[in-house]
């Protein structure tokens, strides 16, 4: 029979066509079409099946993706599910949301050798979707329950991820988280047209199915000290992200109109799950009809433009304060944003924000890249009298998040933190100082991407059975 | 010699040497009368041709002392009347026993011991001693090693008492008293003793001395009183070293001539007949066992058996057919029905002694010469009209008369040719298999054959679901198991095909579950014996398994009445296997190779060998060992474990004979995991949930319209046709000899696991016991039934995953070795360095440290230069690499004056000339491999060595196949092949059958090319020193070690994980041993394989080695990413596939490789300075500088590598090559006439000089070639311009890689390898003006002939021996018939047969056109179908054609018999068949059908 396989050499790659730009920008829905059938085989079927495969090399969650694109390639999809979520709790999310270019996408050698990269973002969104659609996808039927619980705090990925990793053991889990609704950034920080939040409702609901519990609005340190909801259960795991918005320190930035991109974010996805924001609904938060400026160049700022684009705002505009070439955001996303009208103005940065009451325009700085920085990437210098003025009625901050002071919020002190304010937890275990604590995501390696935050949570299942099976030998030892 | 003794106990202490690594091969003969009268010119004749095979003995060092060689004669009767009477006694007319003995010389105690226990033995059994004698000696013509071991040698002179036994019996008796002897020697603890012959029949004169001076150390044989009516003559040459006299031959019954590849698993299976074994004719049947007593030769070996066979009533043709017998059961269209019933009853009493053998034996009532089933030895022979049979290694031994000469032949493939003694009377081939066929055929009738009885059908399966993928894990089993090795299994049928070499830690450094056939290395061939084609020269092999035999060996006229059971191949379905339970009834025992979880492994073990006892005490015929019922709770043992265990306990407790071993088991997946199984004993095996995981793909639809049955067949075809390449390696054809032959070395299992479970197998440097063991399958166990998960472990074994095997080459380091030569960083490159370092354990160096040391300046270091001499890049062929990288490395090599190799494929011309710049892409090195793709007179002298690729890392053994696809026309040109045209290599070089024809190639490349080196490449394995001391007495000048991590374009993926060790075993064992026979100082030593940076040098110089090459690295420096899939010429990096699109990916550059090498050079230099090293020489072979270190988890601590750093003490010599010259051969007669022929080419003579010729003179015409080349290039001189006439029998290689122009006339005839490599040149070979030969009934030249040849053409006027034309690619040739294998792998040319061919003719044959004149009608039984077509000529352009070449043939050589077929063409055009490969059809410039379809038999 012949090799289904290595057909690069003779197939283009080919994406799942990207809805007209339009179109899109007329609504919150996904902007990529699915892949058909025939499509996705032809596409998986281009993969080189590397013997040193740079995919997963280069993904956190090292996925066997050379293996299940050949499997998808003959047309062994429900295998091919099987593969895929054996090393990732929300391969669907993964698929849509990762930034592949620098990641699985970014290094496939078929890539790197200039022949196109394999799809593999859009063939792992494609397999798991078709598992949902042929029910696949199954509540954990768990047979062997085990007697002992787990409170997890934070219903964002890594949280999710670990409470799915406990349960399929049969243990007990809680999860906690102070929003009302589960999913933490996936469902009120990542806008629809990259991640829709049925997506995300439909994993919390498969949650639910298989027996974790979800105790939502809870806020710890107000409904619960930490302590008391350890003594509630066997182990914790703090899983809350990092919330708070860097601030821009600059005359003006106490002018109304400037929010925090969480903030904005949040508002539009909770309307458009159907809820009432106040601040939306009387126009505060909305940006039709208004100049936008967002400050900074994450997937953050990306996720903010393209909103306001979307709300039909009458301007946006992006300020970065290095080149297209170092910024941190994913390069199709910025690509995405610049097809539908986004404005970047490329090393600049905000002098002073300016106006009566609200915000009105913004003096802006140009910069030049000098030497590279500790992080590796040239640092932005101040190009001397180059300032120019922006009209903005609003002004968006995606400067990145830091930590809260979680000791403080959740009442103990002794939870020892970082310099920058993440928990402190052993790099082996993930254990915090305090024994049976545990800490993954965000929270520990500061705001990063969604599948390191679903790896952390796994590993932090796997550090958790360990502790309670140590535990549960010492205590069979004193009995 | 006293070091020689030190240095041997040493290695012998730390398992690095033993005899029993010792191979031979040799010259050999029989000289025979035909009329029954004891004569003194047999005897003269036989010591006049062992003069003429001395370039088949090797020398020592010291020039004197040969490997051995030896005369058996008939007891001279009146001389040794005179001998005892002159001692004062009495000779009463009876027969005349004579003992030649050999006595420990320097010990006159052990001498009297042994004197007074032969007296007393003889004594005893009713003998009268007439005296003895000590045997007057010359020792001057003796060198001084075979001086120094020289023994006392005597003859004890006696009779027999009792008058009324005859011959025969005396015969017996003097056998059994014999044995008797030695053992009563042998537990007296004395060693040097052995008795050479004891009879009154005929006695044996041999020693260590070289052949040419055996009647001058033996005076004796020039007494005229010596007659006799048979000479069995003998000339050996090993690879070992250790002299030893009593391993010259010949031997009491044979002298033998070649290798036998199946001796570990006779020698265990001759263990288990002595269990049935009892016999009248001896006094206690006690007395004669062990038959074959420890240490001894091969050869020796064999020759135990047959002469007890001989002993015991079977005539030397029988026990030649039950030792040696013919491959049969493939070949029943040529094959008489009654010689098949034969073989077949014959099958079932004895395992074949298999391998390359020609042997002459004598039993006393004939005297026989016969061939191995292969034919892979020559023997030719002569019959004269005055009453002589002569026959042996070489046609021209003895300068006969012409006009005397009745007939000359040859012995084919499995033939043998008999004189009964008594009235000389000679029986051909098949008169003495009629005659044995009408006495034993009847006993066919016993042999049941089970294959009809159970037919694959109703195939189920017998675990699903969950309990499936439980027991797939807890066996092993990965994803990557399923997909890439059984899914190809099932839908191809066939191994699939991976390429480069394996990073991944041997089976016993890795913190992975390994299963335990993980650690067994499979053995093969190289040198010493050939590999066999099992796909080609599939007829000579078998899978024939049967269940017990017959019984006693020695008694034919009392076998057991029961039926004995075969089956065509040892794989069982689950149908099969029930089936045979049933069929057994009750006779059936079922042994559950599993423990409670409670229970431990050593007691398990201990229980079912206790249970297999039982059973076969109670008469069970049939132990089934199933490992079916593991479950949560039972844990598996390794069936490998339990087929090993209860295989040498019954073999201990003799029992073993009496069951056979079925084994159900769920651990054999790929074609290794059953080749260990039955390697260690099994006789059936059903893998039953291999078959289940066929039918959990087969209900998912993978495998097309196939049948659930239809899957199950096609798996069972590719595990058989794995299981006869991994045979096929070593050269084993058949199963019932590698059955339980434990023919594999384990690289990590603990030593005395080896001793309890696998006696055979070596283990170097011992590893992990039971205990380690048990923790691992508790472990996995654990895993597979505790896990939750729903999928099998990923795998990552053959490619590399995250989560799965650690790789040396991981995506990280490639990166950074890329960026470090991209930016000439070493910087980068040492951080490369320093995380190669911090890998997990891989390779056994990753255990080893240097000894720490004051450092030095690294000024006083040598320079980067002088280190980068060193450095090869391999040897991968254009063809393999593209254009591109190809030149690219070469480049790279060149300008760093380092040595890049062509590889097998070729090299354009274009680059043997400098380019404008100044570079090179021409490569240094060029080799030559067994298809010897390119290799031209042109290519030869382009380069300053030449590199013999004996076997390579990756697949040992094996040959390959370039697939139509890659045949670009580029790669065609250079191959002298046809674009698009698949090409193949076969397994084994067809001109190096053993060490001695390597010393023959060797000799012809010295003479082709004068100033290169010729370096030979061998692949690490447990012997490799003894190979390596044997290839450096053969004269070559580098001798390259190549680990088991070596890559390769494509092969099975079981060969790149299974076969060969680490460099790091086999470079110190081939530095200790040729330091142990004073060969290191004159051969450079190299390695390679998995070398990457400055530290792996340093360690391998330690080592022994000076030389290193580094290839894989290379290409990654290239650009390579290790993609893995060179064999389906898709590399998205354009560095090995010959697709130009993606050739355009290519981004190496010359720069890059020299910086590689500047920085691994540049390291070296900084680990000597730390070290206290001026230069590399201080440090190569001092494994005294290195140490173990311990390196991770506990199980490593059981691993001793202690063995790596053994030294044999050089004494005066380096430690290193100290030669600047190029090691020697003998002239030829070349040297002789060229000088002569200059002067008539430079005067514009005509040359008309007749030369004689002997069959000493070889390679004749080749260094006049070479000559030629120099002076005109290949192509300039006008066809037949510089004629030369011979005279006599031409030695070997004959004419090799004449050069166009050249013309040799030879009248005589030739030996093998005529025209090897021919270049252009014509040869022309015809009988003797005074024969009274006709031409097409007799042999006229040997083996081999044309092999390699790329243009040119031979006329001979008579029949040539086996693989005619093998691997052909341009030369013309017409002969008058030729024997087995003939046109195999031929890619180009024209061959004319004018008469019968031998079986498989055409096998392989891919290009070029043969014709061949079938009068007898049995070319169409005889043709291999596989890839050519056959037809009556069709077209008048081809008759014409084939006209046209038999008008020269007639022109040239006079054939009256050709001359009769041209008188009479339009008739005998008919008798014609025209063979074209089936590829070719439609590539033809002159088709040979004009119909429009082709409907040819095929």
């Amino acid at each position: 029979m012949p090799e289904k396989m290595l057909k690069f050499v003779d197939i283009d790659q080919q994406n799942p066509s990207k809805r007209d730009k339009i179109e899109r920008k007329a609504d919150f829905n996904e902007i990529y079409d699915e892949f058909i059938n025939e499509r996705a085989k032809e596409q998986s079927s281009r993969c080189s099946q590397c013997g040193v495969p740079f995919c997963q090399i280069h993904c956190p969650l090292s996925n066997n993706i050379p293996d299940w694109l050949k499997l998808t390639a003959e047309g062994r999809l429900q295998e091919a599910y099987q593969l895929s979520q054996s090393t990732n709790n929300m391969p669907e999310v993964c698929g849509r949301i990762c930034p592949q270019d620098r990641l699985c996408e970014g290094n496939c050698v078929i890539e790197q050798s200039g022949h196109g990269t394999i799809t593999i973002g859009s063939i792992e969104k494609y397999i798991t979707e078709t598992a949902w659609e042929n029910g696949w996808v199954k509540p954990i039927d768990v047979t062997n329950e085990i007697d002992k619980s787990i409170g997890i705090i934070g219903a964002g990925p890594a949280g999710l991820a670990c409470a799915e990793q406990l349960r399929k053991e049969g243990y007990q889990v809680t999860i906690y988280d102070r929003y009302d609704r589960s999913g933490g950034l996936l469902i009120y920080g990542i806008p629809n047209f990259k991640l829709e939040k049925f997506v995300v409702e439909r994993r919390t609901k498969l949650l639910k199915d298989s027996g974790v519990n979800f105790v939502l609005n809870f806020e710890v340190g107000k409904d619960s000290t930490l302590k008391e909801l350890k003594n509630k259960h066997d182990a914790i795991l703090i899983a809350t992200g990092v919330y708070k918005a860097r601030e821009v320190e600059l005359p003006g930035s106490s002018l109304d109109n400037i929010f925090p991109a969480m903030e904005f974010l949040t508002a539009s996805n909770k309307k458009g799950l159907g809820d009432k924001v106040e601040m939306f609904d009387n126009g505060t938060l909305n940006s039709e009809g208004k100049n936008v400026v967002i400050i900074g160049g994450g997937d953050t700022a990306m996720d903010c433009v393209r909103t306001s684009v979307r709300q039909k705002a009458k301007s946006v505009k992006c300020l970065y304060r290095r080149d297209k070439e170092n910024m941190p955001g994913s390069a199709r996303e910025v690509a995405n944003a610049e097809e539908e009208g986004v404005e970047f103005i490329w090393l600049s940065n905000p002098k002073e924000f300016k106006g009566s009451k609200k915000i009105e325009s913004l003096i802006v700085n140009k910069m030049k890249l000098g030497e590279p920085d500790d992080s590796g990437r040239r640092k932005p210098i101040i190009k001397e009298n180059s300032e120019f003025k922006i009209e903005a009625d609003i002004v968006i901050k995606a400067l990145g998040f830091d930590p809260e002071e979680l000791p403080k919020l959740f009442g103990e002190e002794k939870l020892q933190v970082t310099k920058w304010g993440t928990i402190k937890t052993d790099f082996d275990t993930m254990e915090t100082n305090i024994a049976g604590i545990f800490a993954a995501g965000d929270i520990i390696r500061g705001a990063s991407l969604v599948v390191w935050a679903i790896k952390d949570g796994r590993d932090a299942a796997e550090s958790i059975k360990k502790y309670l099976a140590l535990k549960e030998k010492q205590n069979q030892k004193v009995a | 010699m006293k070091r020689y003794n030190k240095n041997l106990n040493i290695l012998k202490q730390n398992h690095i040497y033993s005899e029993s690594m010792e191979h031979d091969a040799c010259g050999v003969g029989l000289i025979a009368s035909t009329e029954g009268k004891k004569t003194r010119r047999v005897v003269e004749y036989g010591i006049q041709a062992l003069k003429a095979v001395w370039h088949r003995g090797a020398i020592d060092a010291d020039g004197k002392t040969g490997d051995g060689a030896g005369i058996h004669i008939e007891i001279p009767t009146s001389f040794f009347k005179e001998k005892i009477e002159n001692y004062g006694r009495q000779y009463d007319s009876g027969e005349i026993c004579v003992g030649m003995i050999f006595l420990p010389r320097n010990d006159y105690n052990s001498q009297e011991k042994c004197k007074t226990l032969i007296e007393t033995e003889l004594l005893k059994n009713n003998y009268n001693i007439y005296r003895w004698r000590q045997v007057p000696i010359n020792t001057s013509v003796l060198g001084p090693k075979a001086e120094l071991t020289r023994p006392e040698i005597v003859q004890v002179i006696f009779k027999s008492n009792d008058k009324s036994l005859n011959s025969k019996f005396l015969e017996r008796k003097l056998y059994e008293t014999r044995r008797k002897i030695e053992k009563r020697v042998s537990n007296n603890q004395i060693n040097g003793f052995y008795i050479c012959s004891l009879s009154s029949k005929s006695i044996i004169y041999k020693g260590m001395f070289l052949a040419e001076t055996l009647s001058d150390f033996y005076v004796d044989l020039q007494d005229e009183r010596f007659v006799s009516r048979y000479a069995i003559f003998h000339q050996r040459f090993s690879t070992n070293t250790a002299p030893s006299w009593d391993l010259a031959q010949p031997f009491r019954a044979i002298a033998h001539n070649g290798e036998i590849n199946t001796l570990k698993g006779n020698i265990n299976w001759m263990k288990i007949h002595e269990q049935e074994m009892f016999s009248s004719i001896f006094e206690d049947i006690e007395n004669i066992k062990p038959v074959i007593p420890s240490g001894n030769s091969d050869s020796a070996s064999l020759d135990n058996v047959f002469e007890l066979l001989n002993i015991s009533g079977k005539s030397a043709p029988l026990a030649k057919l039950m030792l040696i017998p013919d491959a049969w059961s493939k070949k029943s269209k040529i094959l008489p029905r009654d010689h098949q019933q034969l073989f077949n009853f014959l099958n079932s009493t004895m395992e074949p002694w298999d391998g390359p053998a020609a042997i002459a034996a004598t039993d006393n009532e004939w005297a026989i010469v016969a061939t191995d089933r292969n034919g892979l030895r020559p023997l030719r022979y002569t019959v004269t009209k005055d009453n002589l049979l002569f026959a042996g290694s070489e046609t021209g031994m003895i300068n006969l008369n012409e006009e005397k000469i009745v007939s000359k032949g040859r012995l084919g493939p499995g033939d043998i040719l008999g004189v009964r003694i008594e009235k000389g009377k000679v029986y051909t081939n098949k008169q003495i298999k009629n005659y044995l066929a009408k006495e034993y055929k009847n006993f066919n009738n016993q042999i049941i054959d089970l294959d009809k009885k159970f037919l694959i059908k109703d195939e189920k399966n017998i675990f699903e679901g969950v309990k499936l993928r439980q027991k797939q894990h807890c066996f092993g089993y990965s994803l990557e198991d399923l997909e890439l090795i059984l899914q190809p299994m099932v839908e191809d049928a066939k191994e699939a095909t991976g390429s480069m070499g394996d990073d991944t830690p041997l089976a016993v450094l890795s913190d992975k579950y390994r299963p335990l056939h993980h650690f067994f290395r499979q053995n093969f061939s190289q040198v010493t014996n050939p590999p066999i084609d099992s796909l080609r020269e599939n007829k000579v092999m078998s899978l024939k398994t049967r269940f017990g035999n017959l019984g006693n060996i020695l008694d034919f006229d009392n076998l057991t009445e029961k039926n004995i059971y075969v089956l065509e191949s040892p794989i069982l379905s689950n149908s099969q296997f029930e089936n045979l339970l049933s069929f057994f009834g009750d006779n059936y025992k079922v042994i559950n190779c599993t423990f409670t979880k409670e229970d431990n492994l050593e007691s398990s073990l201990n229980k079912i060998r206790k249970e297999a006892e039982i059973a076969a005490r109670q008469g069970i015929t049939q132990l089934v060992l199933s490992d079916k019922y593991v479950s949560e709770k039972n844990v598996a043992i390794p069936m490998i474990l339990c087929v090993g265990a209860i295989n040498t306990y019954l073999t201990n407790l003799e029992l073993r004979g009496y069951v056979s071993m079925n084994i159900q088991t769920g651990e054999a997946l790929d074609t290794h995991s059953f080749a260990t199984l039955i390697g260690v004993g099994a006789t059936t095996v059903n893998p039953y949930l291999a078959l289940d995981s066929i039918y959990q793909r087969f209900i998912k639809k993978l495998f097309g319209n196939y049948s659930f049955e239809e899957c199950v067949k096609r798996y069972i075809k590719s595990v058989n046709f794995g299981l006869l390449k991994i045979m096929s390696k070593m050269g084993i054809s058949v199963i019932s000899s590698y059955r339980g032959g434990c023919n594999f070395e384990t690289v990590g299992l603990s030593r005395t696991v080896v001793n309890e479970f696998f006696y055979g197998v070596i283990s170097k440097i011992s590893g992990i016991g039971l205990t380690g063991i048990e923790k691992k399958i508790r472990n996995i166990h654990k895993e597979a039934f505790q896990k939750s998960s729903n999928i099998l472990p990923i795998g990552g074994i053959y490619k590399y995953r995250k989560n799965g095997e650690t790789h040396q080459n991981e995506g990280k380091l490639i990166h950074l070795l890329q960026s470090a030569v991209t930016n000439n960083s070493y910087d980068l490159y040492k951080k490369y360095s320093k995380e190669n370092y911090e890998l997990p354990p891989i390779n056994l160096r990753d255990l080893i440290d240097f000894k720490k040391r004051t450092p030095i300046d690294i000024q006083n270091v040598e320079p980067v230069e002088d280190i980068l001499k060193r450095f090869g890049s391999g040897s991968m062929s254009h063809g393999a690499l593209s254009k591109e990288a190809h030149e690219t490395l070469a480049i790279g090599m060149n300008r760093i004056k380092g040595a890049s190799c062509s590889g097998e494929g070729g090299e354009d011309k274009n680059r043997f000339k400098l380019m404008s710049n100044g570079d090179s892409s021409n490569s240094r090195v060029k080799q030559i491999a067994s298809a010897r793709f390119g290799v031209t007179i042109n290519y030869l002298n382009n380069c300053n060595e030449i590199e013999i690729k004996i076997a390579q890392g990756a697949k040992p053994g094996e040959g390959g196949q370039l697939p139509g696809f890659k045949v670009t026309k580029e790669i065609a040109k250079l191959r002298h092949s046809t674009p698009g045209v698949s090409l193949i290599s076969p397994p084994p070089h067809h001109d190096i059958y053993s060490i001695e024809d390597l010393a023959q190639l060797i000799y012809d490349l010295k003479q082709i090319n004068p100033n290169a080196r010729i370096g030979v490449k061998l692949v690490a394995s447990s012997g490799v020193g003894t190979i390596a001391a044997g290839v450096a007495k053969a004269k070559a000048d580098v001798i390259l070690i190549s680990g088991h991590s070596g890559g390769t374009g494509a092969t099975p993926q079981t060969s790149v994980k299974y076969v060969g060790i680490p460099w790091e075993m086999g470079l110190t064992e081939a530095n200790q041993v040729l330091t142990l026979n004073n060969l290191r100082h004159s051969v450079t030593l190299r390695t390679d394989g998995g070398i990457k940076t400055g530290r792996d040098i340093v360690i391998a110089a330690m080592m022994g080695a000076e030389e290193f090459g580094v290839a894989t690295t290379a290409l990654v420096a290239m650009g390579c990413i290790m993609v893995r899939q060179c064999h389906s010429n898709t590399c998205p990096v354009g560095v090995c596939t010959q697709d130009e699109e993606l050739r355009k990916k290519f981004t190496g550059t010359p720069e890059k490789v020299v910086n590689l090498f500047n920085f691994i050079a540049e390291e070296v230099r900084e680990i000597l300075a730390k070290l206290g090293f001026n230069n590399l020489n201080q440090i190569i072979g001092r494994t005294d500088f290195l140490k173990q270190v311990s390196k991770g988890s506990s199980n490593l601590d059981d691993l001793d590598l202690n063995p790596l750093f053994v030294q044999a003490d050089p004494g005066e010599n380096k430690r290193y090559c100290e030669n600047s010259f190029i090691n020697e051969v003998p002239d030829t007669i070349d040297q002789k006439i060229w000088p002569e022929i200059k002067e008539l080419i430079e005067n514009n003579q005509e040359i008309r000089k007749e030369y004689k010729i002997e069959n000493t003179n070889r390679a004749v015409g080749t260094r006049i070639s070479h000559h030629l080349y120099n002076k005109y290039g290949d192509n300039h001189l006008e066809e037949n311009s510089i004629q030369l006439y011979f005279k006599g029998s031409a030695g070997q290689s004959f004419g090799a890689f004449g050069v166009k122009g050249l013309k040799l006339n030879l009248k005589g005839d030739a030996n093998d390898y005529v025209g090897k490599g021919l270049s252009g040149g014509t040869i022309v070979i015809k009988l003797r003006d005074e024969s009274n030969l006709t031409s097409n009934e007799n042999t006229i030249i040997g083996n081999t002939v044309l092999y390699g040849a790329t243009s040119g053409s031979l006329y001979a006027a008579g029949q040539a021996g086996e693989r005619f034309a093998v691997r052909n690619s341009g030369a013309k040739a017409v002969i008058e018939g030729c024997d087995s294998n003939g046109c195999e792998y031929m890619t180009g040319g024209n061959v004319v047969i004018l008469g019968e061919v031998g079986d498989n003719f055409a096998a392989g044959m891919t290009g070029g056109m043969a014709f061949v004149y079938d009068l007898s009608n049995k070319f169409e039984k005889k043709v291999n179908p596989e890839s050519v077509v056959w037809q009556r000529l069709e077209t008048e352009y081809w008759k014409s054609f084939l006209k046209d070449l038999i008008s020269i043939h007639v022109r040239e050589t006079n054939s009256s018999f050709a001359k009769k077929i041209l008188e009479n063409y339009e008739n005998e055009i008919t008798n014609f068949f025209q063979v074209c490969p089936k590829e070719m059809l439609d590539k033809l410039d002159n088709p040979i059908t004009l119909k429009k379809n082709l409907g040819i038999a095929s």
